[in-house]
């Protein structure tokens, strides 16, 4: 799993490496994405769908949506944003609105 | 059969245009689907794996989830029963179509005495529409899969082990709903 990893898509991230100079040690950990949204591995959902689904609700290229569908079908999840909990929420809304299994946890750097 | 016809581009937004072409037979088992749902969702309780298939947890801890399904749970609800509501009005701008053959990049769609089996309806489609029948095709295959015990790791369409027989009617249309779900998403990817 690359739950480290940030991705443009994710602004919080973005905005968190362009102001890392600016902040203190105490506020840049409050600012830090504290919420993973991993996505399940699931049978029935065509691979051409899921990386569909990643390109439209995370702005994913192709590629990177490939490469997470592909974690998600050979490691059984993948994390697919780290963000704050309102966003994760939506997130986790939105793929469960496309019927993908997804679900939300702390990240293990929070 | 079903094919997707490709209809250039909006004039103002720039989006590929589709035209969806189905067959009679193809249509009507379509246009009452969604209903179907409707009444699936009505009664959670008699459906309860396919409901806890299309509304799975969010979180790991039950005192969170309990808390996130109070707030959102309804909302989930209806904004499903709203998608079944927007393709009864999908369904509803189906036009008769001449014949699957109108586009002339089909040839060999059989002879003349064949033409009333050939005949069907015809929708053009945008990205927003693609996005909803991709939603909905994609929902009906999760309750059907569900249903026909498809949907853990090691009883999915690639299993070894699948009881259902080929000729069950659900695992049919699971199979041609996979079929027309692949058109779709590839004609939808290209607006990316």
């Amino acid at each position: 799993m690359s739950s480290a990893v940030p991705f443009a898509a994710d602004p919080d991230t973005a905005t968190e490496s362009t102001t890392e100079t600016r902040v203190e040690p105490d506020a840049r950990t409050k600012l830090a994405p504290s919420w993973s949204v991993i996505v399940w591995d699931d049978p029935v959902n065509l691979q051409s769908y899921v990386v569909y689904v990643f390109q439209r609700l995370f702005g994913f290229s192709e590629d990177v949506a490939n490469l997470k569908m592909l974690e998600v079908h050979n490691d059984g999840r993948s994390a697919v944003a780290h963000t704050d909990r309102e966003r994760a929420e939506f997130f986790v809304t939105r793929l469960h609105a496309y019927g993908l299994q997804a679900t939300m946890e702390r990240s293990k750097d929070s | 059969m079903t094919r997707l016809e490709s209809k250039g581009k909006h004039p103002d937004t720039g989006q590929r245009l589709w035209k969806l072409h189905l067959l009679k037979v193809e249509a009507a088992i379509l246009r009452g689907l969604p209903e179907q749902l409707r009444q699936l969702l009505a009664n959670p309780d008699n459906n309860r794996p396919v409901v806890d298939r299309l509304f799975p947890v969010s979180y790991a801890d039950p005192e969170e989830e309990r808390e996130n399904r109070r707030l959102l749970g309804q909302g989930l609800l209806e904004e499903r029963q709203h998608l079944l509501d927007l393709m009864d009005a999908e369904m509803l701008r189906a036009e008769p179509s001449e014949s699957q053959t109108d586009s002339g990049d089909q040839a060999d769609q059989g002879d003349q005495a064949d033409k009333g089996d050939q005949a069907g309806v015809a929708l053009e489609l945008d990205a927003a529409q693609l996005d909803l029948w991709l939603r909905f095709v994609n929902d009906v295959r999760l309750v059907l899969a569900t249903d026909l015990g498809m949907d853990s790791a090691d009883s999915g369409p690639d299993s070894t082990a699948d009881p259902q027989p080929p000729e069950d009617p659900k695992r049919a249309l699971l199979e041609y709903l996979g079929g027309l779900e692949s058109i779709l998403v590839e004609a939808a990817r290209q607006d990316f």
